[in-house]
């Protein structure tokens, strides 16, 4: 398809301006509101007061105790044990509420106990009333809630020191007096924070979280108010956009397609140097995942059975903190090996032309180097929990933000590393992108790939220096952007793209659905990011700006996940005119799986838990745990594996690939993730969400609640799917990973040689060849008719 | 009828309506002539071409969502038996035995429809 270009050299735009400018717009406003919702949560995030004295004078804690008391938290890994604010992990207690719940329980009592009105009236006045004053920058609080510190930092004192073990933690994690204390003030200034009102509001800086009729919090009227919007705007925007479907062709589909699809057998696709690299990623990628479900089956032992580990004292070693950090740390890492594999393995078939030299010796300098971070990342946050590293913890040891756990240099060298990958894309690929339309595919993928080492440095901003309102602002930046947004992109963008190179599916359909992920993912992730601050000490504002554009994530996602397996089945009608087998059912299979899972996991259960009444009880426990879990395997986990399988298809030998591995993998990762998701995580999640709002939140996150028999029967259920997913789901995956590592594509290289000269173009316009210059055999030939090729446009 | 076996029970119920929720999205029809998404489409166009029989992996799709449902079906059977374990009083029993039997006839359906 030759056709007349605007910008000379270079291919014309393939799809409407209107689409760029809709998708630039929604972006744009999403980023601005964003931006002013940060500037908020800087200028309203709560005061630390520089100095706590009690109404008899004397100083209860100060300012640099509490952010010495932050440290303290980050650097034993609490974060990954309990939680502050709602946010972390959910073995251990919410040390706010905990804090809180105790504390007004002593100040109560010492008002005259339960019976009394008096005394509960008091109680409810001396935390709710703000003391602070800024000028002195000192808050007053009761001589009783003054005592109750004392008392309790005796009690902190025996829950951390505790010689034998039984909470989770390593027996004796903490013994330091000092640090003790310093914990103690600042578990009490973030219980201060829940329960003092706001100047000039009846809320306090937390909008009334946690739940504690002790102290008279209760759900606000913005928190009920808006949950009722984000209901209407669910409905009304799904409502709206069903409409707009039925009345325009959005997807540019103009009927029958007459183009003859070839797929090649992979056995006879000659693959670079770069290519061939990344049979090491993959199997890098598979290691990772086995040790990531093995040590999640341990911190799972500690759910289901606190006091020992078949008699071994794992504590000792590996208490749960490191477990769960290993645990969520790994995730990332190694869904993100699988994508960076992905990004390499791709680029040459875009490219279709031998590669520049030294594109394979980088690919294996960025594994040698992401194998550093795991490796370092890892061991440090071992060490950091055991106290190495005095003073630069925070640098080589435990960070300790919840999916931010390694240390800055760590977090700073995986970034880079990220960096790098897109310049090893870039190298690969700048020909290609000479040529192009900046709203054509090439440069979307390109686009799509810069957005994730962008996403992961703001998440570099977070500070253990910082108040956590402000640091938590930062950490959901990649918690919350990268998954919900860009990812969803880069997915989008990957899997579009594979289509298009297989031939399947067209390159403009394939680039509409592309920018309506764009309008649609933007709409809601951008500002939604605010679902995770209704109560982090963010102001109102923020959680009205969430409630309300969260509401929207929703739709794409059980929306387009119907209209995927359409745009999938565009492609399966041609697969059966093609004289040769599709060679990629399983990988096709996984991405069935990712729809799926976004649309219960993420969709579905991610929804459950987003309205602010609901998170209100809910924040930190098991229903989070399920909606986690659910969203993250089946998404993204299941799309790694899936790129995995693609490639290894080629990178394995015809008569050493089993399909029969690449099946028992796919059910079984399905199956055991679905019974682990409704045998154990679902129902302790309702169960705990009901003892919640039955009895309070802090007993729903009490070691007693979490470890009573209900849980530990319904923890042990879950064993036999956990057997499954392990040892059905990865067992196989790791073979096949072998297998690539043993054969790395060498068969193709002296099979078929590389063809000369432009073969059969791929659904749109052949780049100019430099004369000489080979090209890639592509995985499809495809030949089109004459009489279906439109001229222009 | 003590607090458990009663979330337990209606857990189960749940989770059965959710299986044959799922069995029946696996079996809507997403072909692209009848999607939402190319309505505007249809209407332009007044006879589309025959859609033919449902293709793979729209086949494989409804197949993972009755596999889906049929996991679901089973921890629909496990979890009540689980229960009667361990509550026994004569309600207790019953009530968790009627919602077992109903989850393990679900589990049949669904195993019939998997096989064919
Ligand atoms: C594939 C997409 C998604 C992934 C991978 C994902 C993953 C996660 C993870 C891992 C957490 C736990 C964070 C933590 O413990 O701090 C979380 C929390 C949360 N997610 Fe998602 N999520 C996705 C989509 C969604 C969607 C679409 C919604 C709803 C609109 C949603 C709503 C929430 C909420 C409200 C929380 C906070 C729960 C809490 O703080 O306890 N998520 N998500
Ligand atoms: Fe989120």
């Amino acid at each position: 398809m030759t056709s007349s270009t605007t910008t000379p050299g270079r291919r014309e735009r393939l799809i409407g301006r209107g689409w760029i400018q809709a998708a630039a717009l929604i972006t744009i406003f999403g980023f601005f509101v964003l931006v002013l919702m940060g500037f908020r949560t800087y200028m309203d995030s709560p005061p630390i007061p520089e100095r706590t004295i009690s109404q008899s004078g004397q100083t209860v804690y100060t300012g640099d105790d509490v952010m010495a008391g932050q440290d303290v938290f980050l650097k034993n890994g609490l974060m990954q044990y309990g939680s502050i604010f709602g946010h972390g992990a959910y073995l251990g207690p919410d040390f706010t509420a905990d804090y809180l719940h105790r504390s007004a329980e002593m100040v109560n009592r010492a008002y005259g106990g339960a019976d009394s009105g008096a005394a509960t009236r008091r109680t409810i006045d001396d935390h709710r009333t703000n003391t602070y004053d800024e000028d002195t920058g000192t808050l007053t609080v009761s001589d009783a809630q003054a005592a109750a510190f004392t008392e309790l930092t005796e009690h902190y004192a025996d829950f951390f020191a505790s010689p034998e073990g039984k909470t989770g933690l390593r027996p004796g994690a903490i013994t330091d007096p000092t640090e003790i204390r310093q914990l103690t003030s600042y578990f009490a200034w973030s219980a201060w924070v829940a329960t003092a009102e706001r100047p000039g509001e009846n809320y306090s800086y937390t909008n009334n979280w946690p739940p504690e009729p002790l102290v008279g919090n209760t759900p606000t009227a913005d928190t009920i108010v808006w949950s009722v919007i984000s209901l209407v705007a669910l409905l009304g925007g799904t409502g709206a956009l069903f409409a707009a479907f039925g009345r325009w062709n959005w997807l540019g589909w103009h009927g029958r397609d007459q183009q003859e699809l070839r797929f090649r057998d992979p056995q006879t696709v000659g693959l670079t140097p770069s290519q061939r690299a990344t049979a090491w990623f993959f199997f890098a990628m598979t290691a990772l995942f086995l040790v990531q479900t093995f040590v999640g089956a341990a911190s799972e032992h500690y759910r289901a059975d606190l006091n020992s580990f078949f008699g071994i004292p794992l504590d000792k070693w590996l208490p749960y903190n490191v477990m769960r950090t290993w645990h969520v740390q790994l995730a990332l890492l190694w869904i993100s090996t699988s994508f960076l594999a992905a990004g390499i393995f791709l680029v040459p078939m875009i490219t279709r032309r031998r590669e520049p030299k030294g594109q394979a010796l980088l690919a294996y300098l960025l594994l040698g180097a992401l194998v550093i971070v795991v490796v370092g990342s890892l061991v440090g946050e071992l060490a950091g929990m055991r106290g190495a590293f005095g003073d630069l913890w925070s640098v080589f040891g435990m960070q300790g933000f919840e999916y931010l756990d390694l240390g800055k240099l760590w977090q700073v060298l995986l970034t880079v590393g990220m960096v790098f990958w897109v310049v090893i894309l870039w190298r690969g690929m700048r020909g290609r992108l000479a040529g192009e339309s900046h709203a054509n595919l090439p440069w979307l993928f390109f686009f799509a790939a810069l957005a994730l080492p962008v996403v992961y440095a703001t998440g570099l901003l977070t500070d253990n220096d910082d108040v956590f309102t402000v640091t938590d602002f930062w950490r959901f930046m990649v918690v919350h952007l990268w998954v919900e947004d860009f990812l969803e992109l880069f997915t989008t963008v990957m899997v579009a793209y594979i289509f298009v190179l297989l031939g399947v599916v067209r390159e403009k359909i394939a680039l509409r659905v592309v920018f309506l992920d764009i309008v649609l993912y933007s709409a809601g992730g951008v500002i939604g990011t605010a679902h995770h601050w209704y109560f982090n000490g963010s102001p109102a504002s923020v959680m009205a700006l969430g409630a309300f554009f969260s509401a929207f994530e929703v739709i794409p996602l059980t929306f387009l996940t119907v209209e995927a397996w359409t745009f999938i089945r565009l492609g399966a009608r041609q697969e059966s005119k093609s004289p040769t087998p599709f060679p990629h059912r399983w990988a096709v299979l996984f991405l069935v799986a990712v729809g799926f899972w976004n649309f219960l996991g993420a969709g579905i259960f991610g929804f459950l838990i987003n309205l602010p009444i609901v998170s209100y009880y809910e924040m930190g426990t098991g229903l989070t745990a399920n909606h986690g879990h659910a969203a993250m395997m089946g998404v993204y986990g299941m799309l790694a594996v899936g790129f995995a399988i693609f490639a290894l298809r080629y990178l394995v030998p015809k008569d050493k690939w089993s399909d029969k591995a690449a099946s028992i993998s796919f059910w079984s990762l399905n199956i055991g993730l679905a019974w682990m998701v409704f045998v154990t995580l679902l129902p302790i999640g309702i169960l705990q969400l009901h003892r919640a709002v039955d009895v309070g939140y802090y007993d729903a996150r009490s070691l007693a609640y979490v470890s009573s028999d209900t849980n530990t029967v319904l923890e042990w259920l879950r064993l036999p799917g956990d057997v499954v997913f392990i040892a059905g789901g990865v067992g196989p995956l790791l073979w096949l990973a072998f297998l690539g590592i043993r054969h790395r594509g060498r068969h193709a290289l002296t099979k078929a040689p590389l063809q000369t000269g432009p073969t059969a173009g791929t659904a749109g316009a052949l780049v100019p060849e430099p004369a000489g210059e080979s090209e890639m055999t592509l995985f499809t030939e495809i030949i089109e008719p004459p009489e279906t090729t439109h001229r222009g446009s | 009828m003590r607090f458990e076996p009663g979330f337990i029970a209606c857990y189960t119920l749940v989770l059965i309506g959710g299986a044959a929720g799922l069995h029946r999205l696996g079996k809507v029809d997403t072909s692209p002539w009848r999607s939402r998404a190319l309505a505007g489409y249809r209407r332009a166009v007044p006879d589309p071409p025959d859609p033919g029989p449902p293709a793979w992996p729209h086949t494989e799709s409804g197949r993972l969502h009755t596999l889906m449902a049929l996991v679901v079906a089973v921890a629909a059977v496990t979890l009540p038996l689980a229960e009667l374990l361990r509550y026994h009083r004569p309600v207790e029993v019953a009530v968790l035995g009627t919602v077992a039997l109903a989850a393990a006839a679900m589990v049949l359906r669904l195993t019939t429809a998997l096989r064919r």
